[in-house]
């Protein structure tokens, strides 16, 4: 199975799922800004990843984890990749996993700031205070996700 | 082999494309044309079966918004990963030179009433763009008899 979790630029909440969801960081206690910065992707992306479905790892029960950024799409843009996951057949390998209702402003300032105007050095402070907020409710996401692909092959 | 015709909004000129493409002929309001301006299709996203070609080859209309570039570059991934060749799934951009207003167009259709009057105000927008679209997909056509 795929899991793909999608969020506006792939490079913070959904970075941060899908590292959750691999055991990259520990669910049982929050991060540090360091345990973040040195997950793959998590505020490094640039506009050219924008639409790159990228490759996270394997998870223990053999789904391959992916993270994509989508801009300012709605969730349509999971219906069109469902949709053609469907007319190829394989609607049921692909789950796809929203993370912007997890996003708080201070991930939204902070990831502008660090991504869009280049001003890393501040930006990427708010941007991980901010993950560090969301962290339970994206732990959360990830465990609703974890049970939804049970028993998938 | 399944045949997708991308472009902004997937029941406006995408649809004409695919039903061109299926030796169909367009006329001067569309509303024969399967798909044609059905917003609850365009709203969900999926991709809209058009018909199939003398081939056996499926063909579907689809809409991307602004980001149609970006949204052909992951479908072609997103086949891939899915362990499916790229011949398997064929993408063909159909543009038109009002697509951005046609964009603006279709969000006014969120109200209602103002449906049936826009899919009149686009018919009358895309005539003009008819021998553009065969164009297009006789391109397709050509193309994918080549790959």
């Amino acid at each position: 199975m795929k899991i793909i979790y999608h969020c506006f630029g792939g490079s913070h909440s959904s970075v941060s799922a899908a590292a959750i969801h691999l055991g990259l960081l520990d669910h049982q206690r929050i991060p540090t800004e360091e345990d973040l910065v040195r997950i793959p992707y998590y505020d490094k992306t640039t506009d050219a990843d924008f639409g790159k479905i990228r490759y996270m790892g394997t998870d223990d029960a053999g789904n391959d984890v992916y993270v994509f950024g989508k801009k300012n799409f709605s969730n349509r843009y999971a219906s069109v990749l469902m949709g053609i996951a469907k007319i190829l057949g394989e609607q049921d390998q692909l789950v796809m996993v929203d993370c912007m209702n997890r996003v708080n402003w201070s991930m939204k300032i902070g990831g502008f700031t660090s991504r869009r105007l280049g001003l890393t050095m501040v930006g990427r402070p708010i941007v991980t205070w901010g993950t560090r907020q969301a962290f339970n409710q994206l732990v959360n996401l990830v465990e609703i996700t974890r049970v939804k692909t049970l028993g998938y092959k | 082999m399944k045949i997708v015709f991308l472009g902004t909004i997937g029941i406006y000129h995408p649809i004409l494309a695919a039903h061109l493409y299926l030796g169909r002929e367009l006329n001067d309001d569309n509303s024969h044309l399967s798909g044609w301006g059905d917003f609850s299709q365009e709203d969900s996203g999926y991709p809209i079966l058009v018909g199939q070609d003398s081939l056996g080859n499926q063909v579907y209309a689809l809409g991307a918004g602004i980001e149609v570039t970006m949204t052909r570059e992951t479908i072609k991934q997103l086949v891939e990963i899915l362990g499916h060749s790229p011949d398997e799934l064929l993408i063909k951009t159909i543009s038109v030179q009002t697509e951005i207003a046609l964009i603006y167009l279709y969000r006014m259709a969120a109200f209602r009433i103002l449906q049936k009057p826009i899919n009149a105000v686009v018919a009358r927008l895309l005539r003009p763009e008819y021998a553009s679209l065969q164009r297009q997909v006789d391109e397709f056509k050509a193309e994918a008899r080549f790959s």
